[in-house]
């Protein structure tokens, strides 16, 4: 799995990894999404955006925050996230479907992403980090 | 961790210095014999890291509904000294001044036959889960004054009444907002959503006065037995949410700045008396009012339904009062027999002042401040007030709710949100929710018993229960 929940009482914490550094940060994405818009599936619209961060946890911190706020201000539910890194930070398309109410009202509204826990680890495996979702 | 605690009275704990490396004072927390079993390892780990931060006052505290959070527990108390102490939003949290109002009315519960009827009303009047917006946009001025004079915005453009803002902590709105320091993407998101519930453990129920255990106090707050009243939990929404996110970002960076070692990152923070810190009080403060106009609206809303059914001006449905539980504020208070200056943060507790303080509502001044306590979905809130003893132990603080035991994940595993419902309706109590999965995740089981929880806090003497209220309809966001 690339993104599994492990117990966490007040909140939702996630598991996420990836083979690659693109593929982690687009798992935490998709790990977001899985909370907040379980009914999402269709890519009917398209989000854009780039950020000019150093790399490493904040970068992941801000490319998460930023997503909670593109879903909120355009009014969308997501289903995938497409990661491209640049020089300066990295470059986003998130995919998903115009928000409705009677289709996804299942899901919770994430507040914030914590940077408590938040630690990008490279194993023979690849990548791999905690991230936690205040719900 | 588990095996340092040591106990220093029946229900008062202690976390000696030395339980995690660095910490300046002693960790305090408050729990029964009983709620002992609930306490996670995880939960004392960050209670322990508050003690490690600059500046902190006589001890690290934790409520009893302590639980596993980020940065802070929740349930967890930091007051810092303003000369060498700092101020974090791990010590506030995302959703800055969430809170919580009781709404009286003259209503028994034999008047409340068409419960269902009101309470699907309310379900489509109340902006209720994700992805909803507010039946007002605020303008750009609008949202300036917001979130400068919070609920006293609301109650000026006709949401409310004055004697809401006498019986609201610190009269709907704290001193210090500075508007430049609130990004433009945070004022994106508070512009439609100033009046919306929210989702997550924000909810809005029709409650029942059971049981009056003190009386004075009761006729005080204008509560009496059998009494229907509306309770109200939700804060800043997006707005709060991205101020905290914004001044995470600066505060990771003070805290280096400053040569802070961070236990958690989440902790980031900075010097009270740094710019970065005062940005964020600032910032938070705006965010802080932003959340009583957010409640103010409600309860306009709320009122409304109420108004149409039963007939009822807004005069009939007063304030019983409004208590924040995710804030930092300046307060004065006795350290060492010297009246002192503190910046006292409460992550998931509530203020509990008690009786001669400042900020008390009319009347109030020798009973102390009404604490309002809401229950989980199924189970019993309690109104109480604030005594000598919180203002002696605790800075004045309480408990703000029962505390999770279970994680959503677990609850869900442990029932389903239909199965919920009805064992809820089968008691007399009638749920609504945008989703079954809310409802499964904010599961009665899923919280400590909230009864104990209030007997801990009144029998360790930092608030005295007043009375206690019974839920029969609930909308979860």
């Amino acid at each position: 799995m690339p993104f599994s929940e492990r117990e966490h009482t007040a909140d939702v914490l996630m598991h996420v990894c990836g083979a690659t550094r693109t593929e982690l940060f687009e798992e935490a994405a998709h790990a977001l999404f899985s909370v907040m818009f379980p009914s999402c599936v269709k890519e009917e619209v398209t989000i854009h955006f780039t950020l000019h961060e150093e790399d490493g946890e904040r970068l992941l911190h801000e490319f998460l925050s930023e997503i909670l706020f593109y879903a909120e201000v355009e009014c969308v539910a997501l289903c995938r996230a497409e990661v491209t890194f640049t020089s300066s930070g990295l470059s986003a398309e998130l995919f998903g479907e115009p928000f409705r109410r009677e289709a996804h009202a299942g899901g919770t509204e994430v507040k914030g992403i914590s940077l408590s826990g938040m630690e990008i680890m490279r194993t023979d495996e690849g990548w791999s980090t905690l991230v936690l979702f205040d719900v | 961790m588990m095996e340092n605690i040591i106990q220093r009275g029946e229900y008062e704990w202690e976390l000696p210095i030395g339980s995690v490396p660095d910490m300046r004072v002693p960790g305090r927390f408050y729990l029964s014999q009983q709620l002992m079993g609930t306490l996670e390892e995880g939960a004392l780990r960050q209670l322990a890291n508050i003690a490690t931060l600059p500046g902190i006052c006589r001890h690290s505290l934790a409520m009893p509904d302590i639980h596993w959070g980020y940065g802070f527990p929740i349930g967890g108390v930091g007051a810092f000294t303003m000369d060498e102490g700092i101020i974090s939003p791990g010590g506030v949290g995302f959703d800055i001044n969430c809170g919580v109002r009781l709404i009286a009315t003259p209503l028994h519960r034999s008047d409340l036959n068409q419960i269902k009827s009101v309470l699907q009303e309310l379900y489509k009047t109340v902006p209720t889960g994700i992805g909803t917006k507010s039946c007002i946009t605020a303008s750009d001025r609008d949202l300036n004054r917001i979130m400068t004079e919070g609920a006293g915005w609301a109650v000026d453009e006709g949401y409310g009444t004055d004697h809401d803002l006498l019986w609201c902590e610190e009269q709907g709105h704290i001193e210090g907002a500075d508007i430049s320091h609130v990004s433009q993407k945070a004022r994106k998101r508070g512009r439609p959503q100033c009046g919306t519930l929210g989702s997550g453990n924000h909810f809005l129920e029709i409650q029942c006065v059971e049981e009056i255990f003190d009386p004075e106090a009761a006729r005080a707050f204008g509560i009496e037995a059998g009494q229907i009243c509306i309770m109200i939990h939700c804060g800043s929404r997006g707005l709060g949410h991205q101020i905290c996110t914004d001044h995470l970002k600066t505060l990771e960076d003070a805290s280096k700045k400053y040569h802070i070692p961070l236990a958690d990152k989440q902790l980031a923070c900075a010097p009270l008396t740094s710019p970065e810190g005062e940005a964020y009080l600032s910032a938070m403060a705006c965010a802080a009012n932003y959340a009583w106009a957010n409640r103010q609206v409600i309860t306009y809303l709320t009122r409304q339904v109420f108004s149409r059914a039963f007939s009822l001006s807004a005069e009939e449905m007063p304030l019983v009062y409004d208590v924040t539980h995710n804030v930092a504020k300046i307060e004065e208070h006795m350290v060492d027999g010297k009246r002192t200056t503190l910046c006292v943060h409460r992550k998931g507790a509530t203020r509990a002042f008690g009786p001669g303080t400042h900020d008390l509502p009319p009347g109030c001044n020798t009973i102390g401040q009404p604490v309002i306590i809401p229950g989980s979905m199924g189970s019993s809130s309690y109104l109480l007030k604030g005594t000598e003893g919180a203002m002696e132990k605790t800075f004045g603080s309480t408990c703000h709710g029962a505390g999770r035991v279970l994680s959503r994940s677990q609850a869900k595993k442990l029932a389903t949100g239909e199965s919920v419902q009805e064992s809820l309706g089968r008691r007399g109590i009638t749920v609504l929710a945008p989703s079954a999965g809310s409802i499964a995740e904010e599961a009665p089981d899923a919280y400590k018993p909230s009864g104990e929880v209030v007997r801990v806090v009144h029998e360790a003497g930092i608030s005295a229960k007043v009375a206690r209220l019974n839920p029969i309809g609930v909308i979860k966001g």
